[in-house]
């Protein structure tokens, strides 16, 4: 090659080498704390940092700026949740409206055409937040030694459950590839693991392996594990193992989330700073989170809490904000320090009057609990209005609990609205057509045995507004002949009770119903008196027992199990169709009477510091969801 | 003249002499302006605790969420001669905040009349009326002499009948305790040895075992089928069985003290038997000691009532008293928006005030020493 | 005397284990356990968990053992000196405790530091002047503070400081200075923060230990003795001051010991509303949430404590009162 060639060679090499690094440098940027720590040489540069095909998170309003800090509150270590659904530290998540899913840690899924065979794509390159790679080898730590484990996993939750009852099979294909094998079509396994994420007193699907194979008997001698158990006062190496492996409770444990743990959940103050290896950067290539620090100040009292969010100490809270101080705070609004927005439950109905249909011990009582016509004249005798206007504040409207209207699970306007005319005389008739015609000297309608129909509802005052639903109720009952005892208990007995078959009736919320199939469905009689309300506790023993105990189910509720079992195989649209007709039985037959729904009650009013931006002023608001999680909490940021 | 005045004079001294103890410290207290005009307040409230339904304007238990927290409405005697009326109030919900915001319509009046015929009641359970002391002259109208709450329930009406409960039930738990206190102190204190060993350890025992878990327990264990009432009342007498020790324990430390005097000595060998010593001799002498500390009692008993209901063991609504009034109005919302609803502490704090102020009348008017 | 003292204190670890036992049959009589509670807990802010995991975690924590192999392995756990594990918290409950032990001791001595303060001269003040106009202002201003529930006025009090004063108080300490180290600024901080709390724990105390030296005083005052030393000439402050006094406070020394155990456990109502980090607060959540080795171990020491302070009590006593140790 001629002299001028070689060097314009040379040059344009130099030059492709100078542009690339620059282009390079200036392909993601970081927060100048890290930045700063780049330059003394204690972290390695943001791209090294990042996996080579970062998490790309779209942002609600504008491009953030780095800085401050997230102050938040919660009500102790039993409101862990509280952490784990701020961070949202999955695989996969829901996106704000809830309808989709979308990858986080993970790059992608994809499945077999006959759903038997899930692989599930890792990002290159990404690091726990101590440094180290994360890969398969940490799903396959998980599988292996926890999943299969019988000490740390008695039982097998039913979303790793083959047919038969054996774990499905998880292996590595490579590095960064691992491939779930079911011996049935598993339609909704992403729906599973996008709440696979560690929440309170469960392990997440993957976990550090470096950190935690020194807690595991697999790897560690056994008597150096009794040591250490002995040492925090553990019992066995179990407990010491799920105290390790919990972020909130061991800061030690590498994470994958925004923003690590320094403290724990257990102190006064619950802090956690920003992840410096977290895989998620704007579309500027910001690498995110913008916000500095999270702080969680503990309070023991409820009304404290929300005095002292009143008073603007909180960031963005929703958490414990009752919904009875909407007006205080709304007035409060005006001095700028916050402003307050509404995110409605998603679905259901915020105050359902659940019927035991299986209550034994008064069988007068438990007869007509059991007949439908009569849980359909009750429905009709209650005032939906009143309820919602000195309840609720005149928010929701008056709806069965069935999905959200812009769900496509919503059943129709027809059945979401079954029976929540107020019609006393509608009431009365079908009363009397049941045959409670004759009445004691109150006016209290008399059963077949001659004693006067006695209903007792059971209600925590867990949201506050729960126990006037239930005098409100008891009023609006009695006006039709039918005497209501207003019993209010303490949680872990009233909690009990249900488990035990005792209720009559109960007072709770029916949300979670974009999620009728999956994880603890509420809807499904197979999953028993801690999940579902006091619908049947006997339908549950007799599913559970092979028949040979408890009350048999009747054919709508046997209907429900072969749907659930059915969506679970079926693509989207069968999965629609399944949730469309289950949701029209749970309506048709009320065995939970709907009052009022899409209200603020449950964590729906939020506070948010005037300074913060990027919060979406509508988000679907559920525990499946994770919500504020699914909001995408990292691209939250202060405005200067 | 100077005849006449003395004359008068030894009359009255022996009128002084001959009247009997009971008498004297009827003067006594009689003297007391303070601890006079307070046992008027108590009789007031115990004629209300024997017939509320007489005292309210309407069902307690009506509710209607059209009229939540209304605020009291002033009561006008006048309207061109005696009519007396309250202003009708018009309400409407901020679209903004959501609150109910009242404002008065001066155009409307509601009338109200004394002695009106209202909703049918049963006194005592012995005969039914329908005769209330005030209310609206339209009985299909409300009216909230002091506010409504977040339900629509006339606050009125239900400070009465939480003050049937609240005053019963501290009178019940408070005369088992002193009952107790007296009778178990003084033996221990009497006797000395095993006995007041016993007894000792026994007090330690009660005093030791914090309140808030025996009820958490006793709450559970309690049948359920009883009504909120008997349940309440169930559960304050076995509150004063763990109530009794304060009072023990002083009374001993008084009867160690006493028991080397000599008119013990003497009564001793005059040949009164035991009991009678305790009773008839050491015991007045720290009359005024027991009086001062059970006038004390009954307020702590409502106080309690009250802190319990606030944790949610003790009386729960429908049932209504005191504790359950103020435990409602127990948040931010009320304080903020109905801070009305706080009235039931202000009965609170007359009840017991005026207890308290009887006891040291009685107290003052009892001591034998003092003039 | 000695031996009095000697045979009380052999009787202590016999009373610590009957006490041991009624705890623990109290804590766990409620219905369900802690993991019944925690579910609905769970359930209660909107969450869930399976019955597998419910099942697993209630085999690893032991709860599915019968009553008396709990409570032995309790007692057991208890003579290794080992105060058990927090089922809430996970961590052990002897950190727990001595974690919130400094705070809890300093408001309460503050507390019973202005009870006592306030009290005693007020009662002397008012026995002395009886009936005059500042006896009756003193009497209707002690027993508003008795009538009032204290936990309301805590909240009453917390709401008027924001809505009138903006003064945000909930905590002993503003957010900074929660976890910070130790310095002149911190313990300001903490001052500035004490009072309200103290003072309305203390209301209730001040009230009735006003009333009751009263009355005892002027029992007193009315004796014979008084009435010779009047007539000798002593002048009156230091005659009430050096003889009625002492003995008016006399049934007042016999409940002091009580205020051991009051200084472990604090304020429980008052403390959780006003949100301070207390032992209190700690009990009632641990009782609650049926946290039953939590609640256990602050129940026991919590009796300790008064069987220690009833026997200071006693010795008091008989030391302030020659009759009573001559009929020991």
């Amino acid at each position: 090659m001629s002299r001028l060639a070689q060097v314009a060679a040379l040059s344009a090499f130099l030059f492709a080498v100078f542009a690339f690094q620059a282009g390079a440098q200036s392909k993601f940027h970081e927060a100048p704390a890290l930045a700063e720590q780049v330059k003394a040489g204690k972290l390695p540069p943001v791209e090294q940092r990042l996996p080579e095909q970062p998490l790309v998170v779209p942002v609600v309003e504008k491009i953030g700026e780095y800085g401050g800090i997230w102050r938040r509150a919660f009500l102790g270590p039993a409101d862990a949740n509280n952490y784990v659904r701020v961070v949202y530290d999955g695989l996969f998540r829901f996106t704000p409206d809830g309808a989709d899913i979308e990858p986080k840690i993970a790059l992608g899924a994809k499945a077999s055409a006959d759903y038997k065979i899930w692989t599930i794509q890792l990002r290159k390159g990404a690091r726990w937040s101590d440094g180290e790679a994360f890969t398969v080898d940490d799903i396959l730590f998980w599988y292996s030694n926890v999943l299969l484990n019988k000490d740390l996993m008695p039982t097998l939750p039913s979303w790793t459950r083959n047919s038969d009852g054996s774990a499905m099979k998880v292996e590595k294909l490579d590095d960064y590839t691992v491939q779930f094998t079911y011996d049935r079509p598993a339609t909704l396994f992403l729906s599973e693991i996008a709440n696979q994420d560690g929440p309170d007193q469960t392990l997440a699907m993957f976990l550090p392996a470096h950190y935690l194979k020194r807690f595991h008997p697999a790897f560690a001698p056994k008597d150096e594990l009794d040591r250490m158990a002995q040492a925090a006062s553990f019992k066995s190496w179990t407990e010491l193992f799920n105290a390790k492996a919990a972020p909130a409770q061991d800061p030690d444990r590498p994470t994958m989330a925004a923003w690590i743990p320094i403290t724990r959940v257990s102190d006064q103050v619950f802090t956690l700073k920003r992840n410096p290896f977290y895989i998620g950067v704007d579309k500027e290539g910001n690498q995110l989170p913008y916000i500095d620090e999270l702080r969680f100040t503990y309070f023991a009292d409820q009304q404290a809490l929300n005095l002292a969010a009143i008073a603007g100490d909180f960031d963005m809270q929703e958490r414990h904000i009752q919904m009875t101080n909407y007006p205080v705070l709304k007035e409060q609004e005006k001095n700028g320090k916050y402003r307050v927005i509404i995110w409605p439950t998603f679905g259901g109905s915020d105050a359902v009057i659940a019927f035991n249909s299986t209550y034994t011990a008064d069988p007068a009582i438990g007869k007509l609990l059991a007949t439908k016509e009569f849980r359909i004249a009750l429905s009709y005798a209650i005032n939906r209005d009143e309820i919602k206007e000195s309840v609720f504040l005149g928010l929701g409207e008056a709806r069965q609990p069935v999905a959200a209207p812009w769900h496509p699970y919503f059943p129709g306007k027809e059945w979401a609205t079954k029976y929540t005319e107020f019609d006393r005389n509608k009431a009365n008739q079908i009363l009397d057509a049941l045959g409670l015609i004759k009445r004691d000297p109150q006016g209290i309608r008399l059963m077949e045995n001659g004693k006067p129909a006695t209903i007792e509802i059971s209600v925590v005052p867990a949201f506050g507004a729960w126990p006037d639903v239930a005098q409100l109720v008891a009023k609006d009952w009695g006006a039709v002949g039918i005497r209501t005892i207003v019993q209010i208990r303490e949680r872990a007995l009233h909690f009990s009770m249900r488990t035990s078959n005792q209720l009559m009736t109960e007072i709770w919320n029916e949300d979670t119903t974009a999620f009728p199939f999956t994880g603890g469905s509420k809807f499904d009689p197979r999953n028993g008196p801690l999940q579902q309300l006091t619908v049947g506790p006997l339908y549950y023993r007799w599913l559970t027992s092979g028949g040979k105990e408890g009350v048999e189910p009747p054919e709508p509720q046997k209907r429900i199990t072969q749907l659930v079992d059915a969506a679970r195989s079926t693509g989207r649209d069968g999965q629609i169709k399944a949730a469309q007709e289950l949701y029209r039985i749970w309506a048709d037959d009320v065995y939970e009477i709907g009052t009022i729904g899409l209200t603020p009650m449950v964590q729906g009013v939020v506070v948010i510091n005037s300074k913060m931006h990027n919060v979406p002023t509508t988000l679907g608001n559920d525990w499946p969801l994770r919500s504020p999680g699914n909001a995408r909490t990292e691209q939250f940021f202060f405005a200067k | 003249m100077q005849l006449d005045a003395t004359v008068a004079a030894g009359a009255v001294e022996e009128r002084i002499a001959v009247a009997s103890n009971w008498t004297l410290i009827w003067w006594r207290f009689r003297r007391h302006r303070l601890a006079l005009f307070s046992a008027g307040v108590l009789i007031c409230l115990y004629i209300v605790v024997l017939c509320p339904d007489f005292f309210a304007t309407q069902d307690p238990q009506q509710t209607d969420a059209r009229q939540a927290f209304i605020p009291t409405q002033p009561l006008h005697l006048f309207d061109g001669g005696w009519n007396p009326w309250v202003p009708a109030i018009v309400g409407k919900r901020n679209p903004i905040t959501l609150r109910m915001e009242w404002t008065t319509d001066p155009s409307r009046k509601t009338h109200i009349e004394f002695f009106t015929h209202g909703q049918p009641y049963r006194v005592l359970g012995l005969f039914t009326t329908s005769i209330h002391l005030i209310g609206a002259t339209d009985p299909a109208q409300r009216i909230f002499l002091l506010g409504s709450d977040r339900l629509g329930r006339d606050q009125w009406s239900r400070i009465m009948h939480g003050t049937q409960t609240s005053m019963t039930v501290g009178l019940v738990a408070v005369t088992l305790s002193v009952i107790l206190g007296v009778v178990l102190g003084g033996i221990s204190g009497y006797f000395g040895g095993i006995i007041d060993q016993v007894i000792q350890r026994l007090i330690e025992l009660l005093q030791s075992v914090p309140t808030i878990p025996v009820w958490l327990a006793l709450s559970a264990a309690l049948p359920r089928d009883w009504t909120p009432t008997q349940v309440f009342l169930a559960i304050t007498v076995i509150l004063s069985l763990v109530g009794w020790t304060t009072l023990g324990r002083e009374v001993r430390g008084r009867f160690l003290a006493l028991r080397e005097e000599d008119f013990v000595l003497a009564a001793r060998l005059a040949g009164c038997g035991r009991m009678r010593i305790i009773l008839r001799h050491m015991m007045p002498t720290f009359l005024s000691h027991i009086i001062a500390t059970s006038s004390l009692a009954i307020p702590v008993a409502i106080i309690s009532e009250t802190s319990l209901s606030f944790l949610g063991l003790g009386i729960r609504p429908p049932a209504i008293s005191w504790g359950v009034l103020l435990q409602e109005a127990q948040n931010i919302q009320t304080l903020a928006l109905a801070p009305w609803l706080l009235i039931p502490g202000l009965v609170v704090i007359v009840a017991v005030l005026a207890f308290n102020l009887v006891g040291d009348g009685l107290r003052d008017a009892s001591d034998p020493y003092s003039h | 005397m000695t031996r009095y003292i000697t045979h009380r204190l052999l009787l202590l670890p016999l009373l610590l284990l009957v006490y041991s036992f009624v705890i623990f049959v109290i804590i766990q009589a409620p219905p369900g356990d802690f993991l019944t509670s925690y579910v609905a807990t769970l359930s209660a802010s909107g969450t869930s968990i399976s019955a597998e995991q419910i099942q697993a975690l209630r085999h690893q924590y032991g709860l599915d053992q019968p009553f008396v192999v709990q409570y032995l392995y309790w007692l057991r756990e208890l003579l290794h000196g080992n105060f058990g594990l927090s089922l809430e918290y996970r961590r052990p409950n002897a950190d727990l405790i001595g974690e919130q032990l400094g705070l809890t001791v300093a408001l309460a001595v503050m507390s019973f530091v202005l009870t006592w303060i306030i009290a005693v001269p007020a009662g002397i003040y008012s026995a002395t002047h009886q009936r005059s106009v500042v006896d009756h202002v003193l009497t209707v201003i002690n027993y508003i503070g008795v009538a009032t529930p204290n936990f309301m006025l805590a909240l009453i009090l917390m709401w008027i400081a924001f809505a009138y004063f903006g003064i945000s108080i909930t905590g002993l300490y503003s957010p900074e200075y929660t976890d910070a180290p130790w310095s002149m600024a911190k313990f300001v901080n903490l001052l500035e923060h004490i009072w309200l709390p103290a003072l309305v724990i203390g209301i209730a105390g001040t009230a009735r230990l006003t009333r009751i030296m009263r009355a005892n005083l002027l029992d007193e005052l009315n004796k014979p003795y008084v009435v010779t030393a009047r007539a000798k000439g002593l002048r009156e402050w230091r005659l009430v001051l050096r003889y009625p006094a002492r003995l008016a406070l006399n049934p007042l020394v016999s409940t002091i010991g009580w205020y051991l155990p009051q200084l472990f456990s604090g304020s429980l109502i008052v403390a959780t509303v006003m949100n301070l980090p207390n032992i209190g607060p700690l009990l009632l959540r641990a009782l609650i949430n049926q946290d039953m080795y939590l609640a256990g171990a602050i129940l026991l020491i919590y009796s300790f404590l008064t069987i220690v302070g009833t026997l200071l009590s006693d010795i008091a006593l008989a030391m302030m009162d020659p009759r009573i140790r001559m009929g020991m």
